[in-house]
């Protein structure tokens, strides 16, 4: 599977803040929504990892609307790529002014600064060197603020009306999944016993969050293959309810086995990618295919229901009945 | 008083403390723990007693509260989940799902926790299944449960190790 | 307001009693895990609701006399759990581990979801494959109805609920040697309704040669659960081998008329259901007679 990241075709930007406080606290302001994939955990990082300060140091102000510039909606597997972005820049911004502080007090180019584990150093001699502590002292003592605002907008293009062509994303996230099944025939049941899925992120900002986002695709995915489905009737959704409409519980998903490719992008934060929706997608196509690799045959709608299963197995069965009775 | 009627006092035990107050007859123990009494850590998610989020411990066993009427947690023991742990003092069990990250949106982890709890307070040592089956009355749809899973294995040897 | 008053009864008298008092507006709540839900969606109507779940001399499970008996205010974790009934009626036990989630199965009573009258109702099933009897206490005294007789119709029991209560469920389990299983298919592997249940239990002689009483019960594909009496027939005629599991099987499938379901699929799907799991259950429940047999 490839999948864009971001909105397609369209401008998707975002925006982000940052400042710096005279005791080493960073504050990071974003529109970004974390609705449980943990955005605000890896925007945290990013921000750290760019000014060179321990995450815990970072105070994440976030999705807040009254507040908080705007990050653009979370979805379309966006946030990391283009929010991680917009807060590494703004961090950027911010640890030019202290580089640039940093510079005045070791008397070497600001340019050849690097921050890293809350010490600002010379790139060519890391013996000349300041804390990060100090620089912030004489911000204070100046009358400096540390501050930085970011955005970043994937570069993409529109789509051409006539031939569909165009640039729609700036980068893709790749991924394969496999699924072992195994397939009563006699009642049609499915169960899912394991999967394996494999996804290049780019680079993981945080591991444990994106086994997370893989692990919950493969649950939604596999109740998209097996048993979820909007069932309407004269324009009315017969199955609005958790007791109609059902998703897997903890005795449906199989154990699911993440493999993180890091294959690092150029144009992403720290070489990052999304993996919201990337989780999600292989998912019913691999189990499609270990169904129809276990029955030898093809199911083109979703979900793949018991009822459906005997029914193909029943018409098979006839078709080879009939076929028999030709020789 | 040979029964209780409505808008008499109820009286049971909410995390180990006392508690004496008027319910509306047909108000459930939901009602009564977020409206009347602001422990708004249990969530009210399908309302009907399918998704779990709702689940707190009556005399130890797991139960959705939004189908149960409040009047029948007189003279009951309720822990719901400002009964185990706050920030500072995590129970076990909470400190396994953050550690496994075993929580993202988070809505299901009170109900998820306590059921867990439920377990481990009987079965220190359950198997996977039993562990899966423990939980199946709670829906998560961010997880796909795996780290839930070894969340509550760990909190498991985390109690056993105590 | 769902309902103006909730009383707490603490015996069954009081309960009756109460019932008496309000005139067919008060009706008996046990677990309430069902009949909340009818009464906010106005599917099931009372002013005042008695709660007997309370009423502890009324949930027990134990064996007297060659017989089971059942309070009706057993949980169905109670009974999921109860090493008698897994020893003497596994067909019961597993019904119960079946209901609903853990949650459900804790406040849910067997009682309760017989009234309820779900054709599917997974502990109707098995009671019916037990071929249980109902003891039923009104101000007017006790009877005992056969589970057979208690369905009217779906949502529709042989109990008024504003004037009576479930006491007890009892079943024979002696003499001889009984054996049953039970057999479920539904759209995922926990907290779903069933799609199709198949409950069964046989009574043999010592040495299992003959079948002395055959019970098979198949839902929902009915009104009401449904004990398929052509296949108790062959297999209590039949000599007890896989040709004659199959014919009942067969049997079991041809009187089944289930309805086209949007959630539970077509009557051409459930039938075919049928005669598997009836297949398949018969098996269980022989094998564990064959496993006594070898212990």
């Amino acid at each position: 599977m490839w999948y864009g990241i971001g909105n397609t075709g369209l401008p998707n930007p975002a925006g982000a803040f940052v400042q710096v406080l005279y005791d080493g606290t960073v504050i990071l302001s974003t529109g970004c929504a974390d609705i449980g994939q943990g955005s605000t955990t890896a925007l945290a990082q990013i921000v750290a990892e760019q000014l060179g300060v321990h995450v815990d140091d970072v105070r994440v102000v976030a999705a807040d609307t009254a507040v908080t510039p705007d990050a653009g909606a979370t979805s379309a597997s966006r946030q990391t790529y283009i929010s991680g972005n917009a807060v590494k820049k703004a961090a950027a911004n911010a640890g030019l002014i202290i580089t640039g502080k940093a510079a005045e007090m070791l008397e070497v180019p600001p340019e050849d600064l690097v921050l890293s584990e809350g010490s600002v150093f010379s790139a060519a001699d890391p013996s000349i060197r300041v804390t990060l502590q100090e620089v912030l002292a004489q911000c204070r003592r100046d009358g400096i603020q540390v501050l930085g605002a970011g955005s970043f907008n994937p570069a993409v293009t529109g789509l051409d009306e006539e031939t569909g062509q165009g640039v729609p994303y700036a980068t893709y996230a790749f991924a394969t999944q496999w699924a072992e099944v195994e397939v009563d025939t006699e009642t049609g049941q499915v169960e899912v016993l394991r999967v394996v899925a494999a996804h290049d992120v780019g680079r993981a900002v945080n591991p444990l969050a994106v086994e997370g986002q893989v692990e919950g695709g493969c649950a939604m995915g596999l109740g998209y293959a097996l048993m979820e489905e909007v069932v309407i009737a004269g324009g009315v959704i017969a199955n609005p309810r958790l007791s109609s409409y059902l998703i897997p519980t903890a005795c449906d998903c199989p154990e699911v086995t993440t493999i993180i490719v890091e294959d690092a992008e150029k144009t992403g934060p720290f070489g990052a990618k999304g993996v919201g929706e990337p989780a999600l997608i292989p998912t019913a196509p691999a189990i499609a295919n270990a169904v129809s690799n276990a029955l030898g045959i093809r199911f083109y709608d979703l979900p793949i229901t018991p009822e459906k299963i005997l029914r193909a197995l029943k018409a098979r069965a006839e078709q080879d009945a009939g076929a028999g009775r030709g020789q | 008083m040979p029964v209780l009627n409505a808008k008499e006092n109820l009286v049971f035990v909410v995390n180990g403390r006392p508690v004496r107050l008027e319910v509306e007859p047909d108000a459930t123990l939901l009602d009564v723990l977020r409206e009347q009494l602001d422990l708004t850590g249990t969530k009210r998610g399908c309302n009907e007693g399918e998704c779990g989020a709702c689940t707190v411990l009556i005399n130890g066993e797991p139960v959705a509260s939004c189908i149960y009427p409040a009047v029948k947690a007189h003279g009951k023991n309720i822990v719901t989940i400002e009964g185990l742990g706050d920030e500072s003092n995590l129970h076990p069990v909470q400190q396994a799902f953050l550690e496994a990250g075993a929580v993202q949106c988070g809505y299901c982890t009170p109900g998820m926790v306590l059921s867990a709890k439920a377990l481990l307070d009987k079965n220190p040592d359950p198997t996977e299944e039993e562990i899966r089956i423990a939980i199946s009355g709670n829906l998560c749809r961010c997880t796909g449960y795996g780290k839930i899973v070894a969340a509550v294995r760990a909190a498991a040897k985390a109690l056993s190790a105590e | 307001m769902y309902w103006e008053k909730y009383y707490l009864a603490r015996n069954a008298p009081e309960a009756l009693d109460l019932l008496a008092q309000f005139e067919g507006q008060a009706r008996l709540i046990a677990g309430g895990t069902d009949l909340v839900i009818q009464l906010r969606e106005g599917q099931k109507r009372a002013r005042v609701l008695v709660d007997i779940s309370g009423i502890e001399e009324m949930q027990y499970i134990k064996e007297d006399n060659g017989k089971i008996r059942i309070g009706a205010l057993t949980t169905h974790r109670q009974l999921a759990a109860s090493p008698l009934l897994r020893k003497t009626a596994p067909v019961l036990a597993q019904a119960a581990a079946s209901v609903g989630s853990p949650q459900i199965r804790n406040v849910g009573t067997v009682g309760g979801n017989i009234v309820n009258a779900q054709p599917a109702a997974d502990t109707a099933v098995a009671l019916m494959a037990l071929d249980a009897t109902a003891t039923i206490i009104s101000a007017a005294g006790e009877r005992e109805v056969p589970l057979t007789g208690l369905f009217a119709g779906v949502g529709k029991s042989n109990i008024d609920p504003t004037r009576e209560m479930i006491k007890e469920f009892s079943f024979d389990v002696a003499p001889g040697r009984l054996v049953s299983a039970f057999g479920r298919i539904a759209r995922r592997n926990a907290l779903a309704l069933p799609v199709l249940n198949v409950g069964v239990s046989l009574a043999c002689d010592r040495q299992a040669q003959n079948l002395q009483k055959a019970c098979v019960c198949v839902a929902p594909v009915a009104p009401v659960p449904l004990r398929a009496t052509e296949a108790e027939q062959i297999l209590i005629n039949e000599p007890l081998n896989d040709r004659t599991l199959r014919a009942a099987a067969e049997a079991a499938a041809r009187s089944a008329r289930p309805r086209d379901s949007r959630l539970r699929g077509s009557a051409e799907y459930r039938i075919e259901l049928v005669r598997v799991m009836t297949y398949r259950t018969l098996r269980n429940a022989l094998q564990s007679l064959e496993g006594d047999a070898g212990a």
